[in-house]
């Protein structure tokens, strides 16, 4: 035993010293990103993740894209220019001749039609995306012709995401891939684009280790601005404290996602810089329409009574950022902002829930994901709500469930109350109509019909997907923001800010609302 | 009971174990309140009925229960354990990567552990009721009731970030690669390959997971030499033993502890079945990409041919372990010789 002790105690001292300090020098300009790995895949036909976006916006090319800013416009990318019919259903790419991806094949038409094709066929993650896409042709050798079902204002913004990569069609053939109707039974391509990628973006796909390591390389045929680093490494740190601890030591350059107060710890620390800005995720508490699993909570004028009751400006206490007037996505195009938003008003809540029927109180169950995201701890603001929802005479019992299992009872439209958060599938208006009768959270998660809304907001509703005069936009989405105002059955509570940190050399980090992290435009100071 | 004899039938026992626990694992996994359509398909492809079959038809979940687990069960006896619907890859090269490294960590683990552990307790019982007894006993004490999770973070924050002696998380250092692989344990495979500079990475990147596991279990290991040691002390042979003029520490040392032995040796199976299968918050805090880390995004994602082969790998494991163990007590205990 005593000499096992020393031997042990010999190995911790030689491995502490010898490791801790094991000077690792580097010809490569080399970026390591502390993250929390979700991918599912990197073949854009298949993958459909946080992570999965921000790797492939540099390993691929779209046909247009956003500023490295904001997503305030639509720049060209692949497609040098394009035309819209009268219409407004035919989109006419003409691709840019300079463009060519990593092995250095020049990109065609051919590459669009196979890569959107493919997508559509693919029965992949995100293939239900081109679902709105009729039809897509090669009119010639650099221009494709787009027909949608019907005018979509949309569009342009919808295609900047990573799912619509133009991929080497002539290498994803090659490798088993196909854009054939049946692709989702014959395509083979999958295990070889998760492992590199066929794309034209600066960055090529190096290795791929799930739950482990990400790798890329520098693309050296880049059609544009070649970029600083040489090598991009996004390491798995589950834990946003391991990520900060790393962060510290400076083995990592950037902290992808630690919480608010972990962000809070780092300010002083000069190796050390703190971006802090407005995010996108609305937190919210949906209630569900059909009496048979909300009971009470069905009745508008007790879903008024919540939005009332809630403390909003404890929400951004807590995570910063802003108190939502509704679902749409903090910063889009006709977004009611917080002036609009309600405040808390305890009287007003007691008064609608005695015009209900329930001056005594009533007892709610809460049900929502034992989860956190980007820092935000859903049992921190379940508590809240609970304890906000008291003072009214509201008796919250919270059940949280697994993430899994509560997103199966909430996606099929099963849950009574809950508690949820909703990041944008676009980055455009339309989006909101997810939370209108009809759209996807509304309908097919909580139960709202159609039918249950005056036939003057269903008018709306269609003519909100096919109007692209602003102004005629920015009418229909304030009366349909009203509407849910008074009479939805949602209470958003807060749109959390996101906050970032990084070693102070690194230069040029923005938080991007599309693709999160934009790896191309850091450096790092000389 | 000859040696032989002994090790046949523990083996036999083994086996209705073994298939006790696929059964047990299969219901378990598929009694769970959540549905792997839902957790694998996009939102919007759960209102197509042909992506539901085909899903349902790939993954054999349109055959009754008792068919799946008769394919699962024959499937396995050929050494194939299914493609995990999470990563799309055979679930036997998934666990073939991961495990070498939790084996790694929970080896120097235990040995850490039992050497702190058997350390303590020795302590404790040979120095009853002093200041020695107490110290130890609360060091034991803080190692059992506090959160593994609370001391990795503690290591991590204080050696790691602040202090800046011990490497942090991960296998290697970040900007290191791995040694080429032959067992894909890191320290072993740069032995091998005489690579001392990944070598040393490597284990210093061991130093905290493994001592947080350590600390962990020997609390456990410490508090059951103490009181087994304690109860040999007073035995009579070992008055005999002092009445014979022997040195204190052959009295304790030899027939002491050999005697005290058996009840400490299954703490300590049991507690390196535990670090191998239990290590989960310990591989997440510490980015170290075990098993027990695949099992949880298994758990989550509904993954059941990667929840089934993990859970009969750990299943292996515990047997495995209590099976050397059983072994184990016929060398140290005459009394199951003559039985």
């Amino acid at each position: 035993m005593n000499r096992l002790k020393y031997i042990l105690a010999l190995l911790t001292l030689l491995a502490l010293f010898l490791g801790a300090f094991a000077g690792l020098a580097q010809d490569e300009k080399v970026l390591v990103i502390g993250w929390k790995e979700n991918t599912d895949a990197y073949d854009p036909a298949n993958g459909f993740t946080h992570s999965t976006h921000i790797v492939n916006h540099v390993t691929y090319s779209q046909l247009v894209t956003f500023p490295d800013e904001n997503a305030g416009e639509i720049l060209p990318l692949l497609a040098a220019s394009w035309e819209i019919s009268e219409d407004g259903t035919v989109y006419t790419f003409s691709l840019d001749p300079d463009a060519v991806f990593a092995n250095g094949d020049d990109i065609n038409s051919d590459d669009v039609v196979f890569s959107w094709n493919r997508l559509k066929h693919r029965d992949g993650n995100p293939s239900f995306l081109a679902d709105g896409i009729d039809a897509v042709e090669a009119i010639d050798d650099d221009t494709v012709a787009v027909t949608l079902p019907a005018p979509r204002p949309s569009f342009l913004s919808e295609i900047t995401s990573g799912v619509f990569s133009i991929t080497n069609a002539d290498v994803v053939r090659a490798n088993g891939g196909t854009d054939a109707e049946d692709a989702a039974e014959t395509d083979t391509a999958g295990a070889y684009l998760d492992s590199t990628s066929a794309g034209s973006g600066p960055y090529v796909l190096d290795l791929w280790e799930p739950q482990n390591r990400t790798e890329l390389v520098r693309n050296e045929n880049y059609w544009r601005e070649q970029p600083y680093f040489d090598r991009v490494i996004f390491q798995h740190m589950p834990e946003g404290a391991t990520q900060k601890a790393a962060l510290e030591a400076g083995d990592i350059d950037l902290a992808f996602d630690l919480s608010p107060d972990q962000v809070a710890t780092l300010e002083g620390n000069e190796a050390i810089n703190i971006y802090k800005g407005p995010g996108v995720l609305t937190h919210f508490v949906i209630m569900n329409t059909d009496e048979q699993y909300s009971g009470p909570f069905a009745n508008p004028t007790v879903q008024l009574a919540v939005r009332y009751a809630l403390d909003y400006e404890g929400y951004k206490t807590l995570w910063g950022g802003v108190k939502p007037a509704t679902n749409m996505t903090a910063g889009f195009f006709g977004n009611l902002g917080e002036e609009a938003a309600f405040s808390r008003d305890l009287d007003k809540a007691r008064e609608l829930l005695a015009e209900a029927g329930y001056a005594d109180g009533l007892d709610m169950l809460l049900e929502y994901p034992d989860f956190g995201l980007g820092g935000v701890d859903f049992n921190t603001n379940a508590q809240k709500i609970q304890a906000d929802l008291a003072e009214v005479g509201i008796n919250v019992t919270l059940q949280p469930g697994e993430l899994q299992v509560a997103l199966d009872k909430y996606r099929s439209g099963l849950h009574g109350v809950g508690y949820w958060l909703w990041g944008p599938d676009i980055l455009d208006s339309l989006d909101f109509l997810s939370f209108m009768p009809g759209g996807k959270v509304a309908t097919e998660r909580n139960n709202w019909q159609l039918e249950d809304v005056p036939q003057e907001i269903q008018d709306a509703i269609a003519a909100a997907k096919v109007t692209s005069e602003p102004e005629e936009r920015l009418r229909l989405f304030t009366m349909l923001q009203e509407y849910t105002m008074q009479h939805g059955p949602f209470a958003p509570f807060n749109v959390p800010d996101v906050a970032t940190a990084y070693r102070s050399d690194l230069q040029g980090y923005i938080w991007h609302p599309h693709w999160l992290l934009d790896v191309q435009i850091l450096s790092r100071a000389m | 009971m000859s040696f032989l004899r002994y090790f046949v039938r523990r083996l036999f026992l083994v086996i209705p174990i073994l298939l006790g626990i696929t059964l047990v694992a299969f219901i378990i996994a598929n009694a769970i309140p959540a549905d792997p359509i839902v957790a694998n398909l996009p939102p919007n492809a759960l209102n197509d009925e042909d992506t539901i079959a085909a899903f349902r038809k790939k993954w054999g979940l349109d055959k009754p229960l008792h068919e799946q687990y008769l394919t699962y069960l024959g499937n396995l006896l050929q050494g194939d354990m299914g493609l995990s619907i999470k990563w799309r890859k055979p679930v036997s090269e998934d666990i073939a990567k991961r495990l070498p490294a939790t084996i790694e960590l929970a080896t120097l683990g235990i040995m850490y552990g039992v050497v702190l552990g058997v350390g303590l307790g020795l302590v404790s019982a040979i120095w009853k009721d002093t200041w020695a007894d107490y110290v130890a006993r609360v060091i034991a004490l803080i190692g059992v009731s506090f959160p593994v999770f609370l001391i990795a973070l503690i290591f991590l924050n204080v050696f790691y970030a602040q202090l800046s002696i011990a490497a942090g998380p991960g296998r290697l250092h970040v900007l290191m690669r791995p040694p080429p692989t032959v067992t894909g344990m890191f320290t072993i495979d740069a032995l091998l390959n005489g690579d001392w500079k990944t070598f040393s990475n490597a284990l210093s990147h061991l130093i905290l997971p493994a001592l947080t596991l350590a600390l962990y279990i020997s609390g456990i290991i410490s508090r059951i030499t103490r009181s087994s040691l304690l109860e040999v002390l007073n035995q009579d042979y070992m008055r005999t033993a002092r009445a014979k003029g022997l040195r204190e520490r052959y009295v304790i040392g030899i027939h002491g502890m050999r005697n005290s032995l058996i009840p400490v040796v299954t703490v300590i199976g049991l507690s390196y079945g535990n670090l191998l299968v239990g290590s989960i918050l310990i591989e997440s805090i510490f980015a170290y990409p075990g098993i027990g880390f695949y099992m949880f995004r298994a758990s989550t994602s509904q993954d059941f041919p990667a929840i089934m082969g993990v859970s009969l790998l750990f299943a292996f494991i515990y047997v495995g372990v209590n099976f050397v163990v059983d072994i184990l007590y016929f060398f140290l205990d005459p009394r199951i010789r003559v039985a």
